[in-house]
């Protein structure tokens, strides 16, 4: 499995959360805070969500 | 240079340039970075090949959010013949580009909105001075109230 075109998508994720935070936030520390938070948090759900996926595909 | 819709026209233009008129330094340097950084990384992964509209019609116009720098592509190399093959992550790189014109959009849109003035929540609120309760007075003694034990 060629897994280089998934990791692509990681910079680009965080650069729209980055984008998307600092169009409705004020002050450089709020911006870089709140966008980190929010690209982690996502990161997660979508991690955890394939594990879940993974773990249950061996047993269906 | 004080009015939203030329402020906005500038940072269509060039990333980043809306917010340098309203003198917002860090939010012109993020902007300014983020979308010159994924529109020539995606430039760089799609080999240096512009997307065509025959390509992928949403790509090619998603990435007209980046203002001059795509224009200037697109008349060189928009209209180009077709090379024989595809680079292998054309697809990625066009994308990538796609949404580097997308976030100047959003930073545009952020430019147009009108400056934010401080809520009143966040203004200072003011200073209350708060006087030290009373002492309690102590208790009645019996047969002070009501009388007791009748």
């Amino acid at each position: 499995m060629n897994i280089l075109p998934l990791l692509l998508f990681l910079p680009l994720c965080l650069g729209i959360s980055l984008a998307i935070t600092a169009a409705k936030e004020e002050g450089a520390s709020n911006i870089m805070v709140k966008a980190f938070k929010t690209f982690f948090a996502l990161s997660m759900i979508i991690f955890i969500g394939c594990v879940i996926l993974f773990g249950l595909s061996k047993y269906l | 240079m004080n009015n939203r819709f030329v402020q906005a026209v500038f940072a269509w233009l060039v990333p980043g340039a809306g917010h340098l008129l309203r003198k917002e330094f860090f939010k012109a340097a993020l902007f300014f970075a983020i979308v010159n950084l994924a529109l020539f990384a995606g430039l760089a992964i799609a080999g240096f090949r512009d997307i065509r509209m025959i390509d992928n019609p949403f790509f090619f116009v998603g990435r007209f959010g980046c203002g001059w720098v795509m224009m200037m592509l697109t008349m060189l190399t928009g209209y180009a013949p077709s090379p024989a093959a595809l680079p292998e992550l054309f697809e990625i790189g066009s994308l990538y580009a796609c949404v580097a014109g997308l976030m100047n959009i959003i930073a545009v849109l952020s430019v147009l909105s009108p400056v934010k003035t401080p809520s009143v929540e966040t203004a200072e609120a003011p200073v209350v001075q708060v006087q030290p309760p009373e002492a309690v007075a102590p208790p009645p003694q019996d047969g002070q109230i009501g009388g007791q034990g009748a």
